[in-house]
């Protein structure tokens, strides 16, 4: 089996540059990832009530809620979300404070695909296997 | 050891330097490629990030599509070697540069498989 063969997970990536997100979201669909995305914080929490995905990888700096009150926010309906942050370049302090809020890890722009995979594929596979 | 840059829309070259949003990273040596192709989503397109990455990245070689001159300049002063005004794959240029026949100018006929590999 291929690397690609074994996606197919559910990926929202939230993120408001429009370019960078539906890049990213091509990018992963031609991986086999099922990849979709949202350029606001309401918008995220309204697509995650519908879609339910596998993994969302969340940019910190939204216009309406940002990514850390987002983050907040999932944790109390959705616990068994995966959360991947999306930083800034430099913005240690900001992604340590979304892995404090219960998500993942973080990545920080510009991203490096792969490393962006494995860490999907990471996060899934750690609510997978949390008691 | 030589180290490759190519700022690329889809499967193609980008057709612009300034306006490319990814990038595609790759090292080879003696006629073969020695690591996977890396792909890099940038935030947003800027000339001068990529400038700045060829730099922090160590690049040798640049293939691009149309490039501002100043950008050409700074990179043609950091001892990178840029290939500009190439249309096509870049699996492709990939290919040429690799085996040591891409020119600048050169336009790239797109092969069958060349959606296969990313």
């Amino acid at each position: 089996m291929t690397q690609t063969e074994k996606h197919n997970l559910t990926v929202l990536i939230a993120d408001d540059e429009i370019e960078f997100a539906s890049t990213l979201v091509a990018r992963l669909r031609l991986r086999n990832f099922q990849a979709s995305m949202t350029n606001s914080g309401k918008a995220t929490l309204a697509a995650i009530e519908q879609e339910r995905p596998d993994v969302l990888v969340l940019d910190l700096k939204m216009p309406d809620l940002d990514g850390l009150e987002v983050l907040a926010s999932l944790q109390v309906k959705y616990p068994s979300l995966a959360v991947i942050m999306l930083t800034g370049h430099g913005s240690f302090a900001a992604g340590q404070k979304g892995m404090e809020l219960g998500a993942y890890d973080y990545v920080m722009k510009p991203v490096d695909l792969n490393l962006l995979m494995e860490k999907i594929e990471g996060a899934f596979q750690s609510k997978q296997t949390a008691p | 050891m030589q180290k490759l840059l190519i700022p690329i829309q889809g499967d193609f070259i980008a057709p612009r330097f300034d306006l490319a949003t990814e990038i595609l990273i790759v090292r080879f040596k003696n006629g073969a490629t020695t690591s996977e192709p890396k792909i890099i989503i940038l935030e947003r397109p800027s000339d001068e990030a990529l400038c700045q990455m060829a730099v922090e990245e160590n690049i040798t070689d640049v293939v691009c599509g149309g490039i501002e001159d100043v950008h050409y300049r700074f990179l043609v002063w950091k001892k990178v070697t840029v290939l500009d005004a190439v249309i096509g794959g870049w699996q492709k240029a990939v290919e040429k540069i690799v085996s040591g026949s891409l020119r600048q100018g050169d336009i790239l006929i797109k092969s069958k498989d060349q959606r296969l590999a990313l």
